[in-house]
């Protein structure tokens, strides 16, 4: 068995000064290179590339081509400087593809020493496309089928404009029966069997011609053709590739370096040109001696997917974004089904108004259940944030003017700086209730709600029966107001709503305590007690003779013993 | 749809007024000295400015020649303190001079429009004032260079970076330098902005941090606003509306995500508060050139001298990863 040899084919078009070091870098380990430079690049620079060469007779340049992204342009160039290396250099066993922006990882040595321990195995990812689709967010099959005759970057417009017309009137194209579609990483290592079978197919006209039509066909022709000419592919590159969800090569950069190392595959890209010490580190003959420490590094725990990881949660970032956030970069439409909050909160409305120092017991019960038990976030007056001070969390305003500017705005804000810690906050009856809009469809949200309990502490306030009535009639129209707020049916209301009509509440004010959201206690130490109201229903029922309805306080007009069974359910209190 | 067409039709003339007023307002500088021939092909270009800022600039150049910016273009709007004598020291630096009121070219838009015009074709350009540093994702560690290249790979043209006002510990008036600001004495609210979208240009509109609940807490419809796209990849066809708050084509302005993911962008640290603050802001009132007759600073000082920004829940200045974690900022896909 010949030892391997492999051979390095190099796309470039830009950076030419990297590209004179990658191409040292390989010759000085005895492969050869075989460089295509991009018909565009000015002659100057070629001649400064040759000129830096410092194993000229190992290098060998391709016939040139003008190439584009997307097209058969790269195709064609990638098979003149594999015929290039091939005929200029008969010990060479393998073709690596690669290009200016391929950082080698490893030694060349051992890469021809992997290649020796797996003879005549081709290594190219070529994923069938009929059963998986790998590219991202693109065209699978369709880039066999349909034709492409406009710039993807250019005239992105005419281009998927002309897809979806074809998709529409059911257009495909006949695919040569020597193809199977492949896709996978243009990046790969093939044997010269396979390659040479490739070139010197007597089909290869036709299957070229065919291929100029075919969308990427840099991702697709070598992956369907080595199917048909390798006897053993073993489906993986050996260059590490990450692409976003975009379909855009993530980039690397110096601060790369150690998760690089400790990467398993043998080249890595796309390196950013400027990355300085990325290249010193791994190009040129100094590479050697860094690689020695490297070893030494990996050894000290970095896991290789390191990188992987990194890449994953910058794409999960870009596509879904931080929940909760509204920031500079990230402000997502309203009623999007992204457009929520960031973490559990909870509403008490009644509550102070229902119970007695409320508040010790309230405190007892947020620090029980792990939550921040605000006051009454939406005061006519001020935020009562947990926290005393000029400002609450983050800096938000107490001032009621600042919070009602953008009430929205206020609360987001909270819920993201709590960073996903329960928020409890209180509200009356009368407090502002824009925000409620937000809320009832925010499925982060729970409200519980003790309707009419603001009768409590009026009834028990001792004012003048003309101005009760007067407040009253107020109130109730607000209650009124903020339960219709919350069953809109417009928009599906997705916070969880507990009501508690006022006959329950006098019933069994545990029951309103245990049904307080987020915080219900399992056991109800010290529980507040009830506001004393004197004899509600002769209170409401003179209400009623003065000509104002009170239906949230749950009491039947006719029959007097009802009133523990009653539930006026939120929609038909508002009348 | 018709009305649609209108307002874009409208736009494109609001545009070539912006435009064409800057090419007019240009004739009011007066080169003091022009190095601009020397401008490399690639080179990221800063253009500002400034008036009496002698002790803000060194810092400032410092940190964008730190991460890479090829060269400055600055427009002196009759300094008094030898700012114009040092800028025009600096080798990287081409210096404008003029005495015409700041207020009459739009605070200073018209000359950035104009220099932008005739100097930022096909460069990444970065519009700031002197007291506005830019950071964005791996500022510590990679060039600005990096992402620009970045932006560029993915057909993005323009970067936002809202401003991010940063106020000492104690009253403003005991702080008297700005780079130790920067080095750990510079705090800010981290979590205290309100946004919406303006429909006419569909930029966002974002105000709020510590000037917003101390100096307009009474009409916080005009407290100031903290948006900015101050990295833009120009064209002779764009223009600045107001400030760096808004461009023209106003696609340029959708720096932002919304469908739920978040876009690369940066933040400019805002070094406003600093002891020479109340000096300022009392001539600034007199001179009454800026926004809306000066009423920010005219608001400064009806508030009274040396007020404390900071309070328990301000956050100190550690870097763009806190930046980062804390929201205000994000690297998108960047990694």
């Amino acid at each position: 068995m010949t030892a391997a040899r492999p051979g390095i084919a190099m796309l470039v078009h830009a950076h030419l000064h990297r590209t004179a070091a990658l191409a040292d870098h390989w010759c000085a380990q005895g492969c050869p290179v075989a460089i295509h430079v991009d018909r565009r690049v000015p002659p100057a620079e070629i001649a400064a590339l040759r000129g830096a060469l410092r194993h000229p007779e190992l290098v060998r340049f391709a016939p040139r081509h003008v190439c584009e992204w997307g097209t058969f342009s790269l195709v064609a160039a990638t098979n003149g400087a594999v015929a290039t290396l091939l005929s200029a250099f008969p010990f060479v066993t393998h073709v690596l593809l690669s290009s200016g922006a391929c950082l080698p990882l490893r030694p060349a040595d051992a890469l021809a020493a992997y290649l020796d321990n797996r003879p005549d195995t081709d290594f190219i990812q070529s994923v069938a496309c009929e059963d998986v689709s790998w590219a991202i967010g693109g065209l699978n099959e369709e880039r066999f089928t349909l034709r492409f005759p406009f710039s993807w970057k250019r005239q992105r417009r005419l281009f998927d404009g002309y897809v979806d017309l074809q998709r529409r009137v059911g257009f495909a194209r006949g695919v040569p029966a020597e193809v199977t579609p492949h896709l996978g990483s243009q990046w790969w290592c093939l044997t010269r069997q396979t390659l040479t079978a490739i070139l010197n197919a007597p089909e290869r006209g036709r299957i070229d011609r065919y291929f100029r039509r075919v969308w990427i066909p840099d991702e697709s022709y070598y992956q369907s053709l080595a199917r048909r000419h390798g006897r053993n592919i073993v489906s993986r590159s050996l260059t590490f590739a990450r692409f976003d969800g975009d379909g855009r090569p993530f980039v690397l950069y110096d601060d790369h370096m150690a998760a690089l190392r400790a990467r398993p595959e043998f080249l890595a890209r796309k390196a950013w040109h400027g990355a300085d010490a990325l290249f010193d580190a791994f190009v040129g003959p100094e590479a050697g001696k860094a690689r020695a420490d490297a070893q030494a590094a990996t050894g000290a725990g970095l896991a290789p997917d390191t990188l992987d990881t990194r890449f994953d949660a910058a794409d999960a970032r870009r596509r879904h974004g931080r929940p909760g956030l509204y920031a500079q970069h990230r402000f997502p439409r309203r009623s999007y089904r992204r457009d929520r909050s960031h973490g559990p909160y909870g509403i008490l409305i009644g509550y102070s108004a229902a119970f007695e120092d409320f508040d010790a017991w309230y405190a007892r019960a947020c620090a029980a259940a792990g939550a921040t038990g605000h006051g009454r976030l939406f005061h006519p007056q001020r935020a009562e944030f947990e926290s005393a001070g000029p400002t609450g969390p983050g800096g938000l305003p107490t001032r009621a003017g600042l919070r009602d500017y953008d009430p929205r705005a206020f609360l987001t804000s909270l819920l993201w700086s709590a960073g996903g810690r329960p928020q409890v906050f209180l509200m009356e009856m009368g407090d502002p209730a824009a925000i409620l809009d937000f809320v009832r469809r925010d499925p982060n949200a729970r409200l519980s709600i003790l309707v009419g309990a603001w009768l409590l502490p009026l009834l028990a306030s001792g004012l003048p029966f003309n101005r009760l009535r007067k407040t009253a009639a107020r109130m109730q129209r607000k209650e009124t107001r903020l339960l219709h707020q919350l069953e809109d049916s417009r928009v599906p209301r997705q916070a969880r709503l507990t009501a508690i009509p006022l006959a329950d509440l006098l019933a069994e004010p545990e029951g309103a305590l245990r049904a307080a959201a987020l915080i219900a206690p399992q056991d109800l130490v010290k529980p507040p007690r009830l506001r004393a109201a004197g004899e509600l229903r002769a209170a409401v029922e003179k209400l009623r003779n003065s000509g104002i309805e009170v239906p949230s306080a749950g009491l039947p007009a006719i029959d007097p013993t009802a009133w523990q069974v009653s539930k006026p359910g939120p929609a038909q209190s508002g009348r | 749809m018709r009305r649609r067409l209108g307002e874009s039709y409208a736009l494109r003339w609001e545009r070539r007024r912006y435009i064409a007023r800057g090419r007019w307002k240009r004739r009011e500088l007066t080169p003091v000295v022009d190095r601009a021939s020397g401008i490399g092909q690639r080179d990221i270009l800063v253009f500002s400015t400034v008036r009496n800022e002698i002790a803000s600039l060194p810092h400032f150049v410092d940190h964008y020649r730190r991460i890479g910016v090829g060269h400055f273009l600055f427009v002196d709007n009759g300094s008094t303190d030898g700012t114009g004598d040092w800028l025009a020291s600096q080798p990287d630096v081409s210096l404008w001079r003029t005495d015409a009121r700041y207020g009459a070219s739009r605070c200073g838009a018209d000359w950035m429009n104009g220099l932008l015009h005739r100097h930022g074709h096909g460069h990444w350009t970065l519009t700031a004032d002197a007291d506005e540093l830019l950071v964005y994702p791996y500022c510590d560690c990679r060039p600005l260079a990096a992402l620009c290249d970045w932006l560029d790979a993915g057909g993005v043209r323009a970067m936002g970076a809202m401003l991010l006002d940063l106020y000492p510990r104690g009253a403003i008036d005991e702080t008297d330098d700005r780079s130790d600001i920067l080095a750990g004495a510079g705090w800010f609210d981290s979590a205290n902005y309100v946004i919406s979208v303006n429909p006419r240009y569909r930029n966002l509109w974002i105000q709020g941090g510590p000037r917003m609940r101390t100096f307009f807490a009474d009409e916080p419809r005009r407290a100031p606003a903290l948006n900015k796209i101050p990295l833009v990849r120009w064209d002779r066809s764009y223009a600045y509306v107001a400030s760096t708050h808004a461009l023209l084509p106003r696609g340029l302005n959708h720096v932002y995500a919304r469908d739920g993911g978040e876009r690369t962008c940066g933040v400019l640290l805002h070094a406003k508060f600093t002891g020479r603050f109340a000096g300022r802001a009392r001539d600034e009132a007199a001179r009454a050139e800026h926004f809306d007759g000066a009423r920010e600073y005219r608001r400064y000082v009806e508030v009274r001298a040396g007020p404390v920004l900071w309070t328990p829940q301000s956050v100190r200045y550690e870097g763009w990863r806190q930046l980062e974690r804390l929201g205000l900022m994000s690297a998108g896909s960047w990694a």
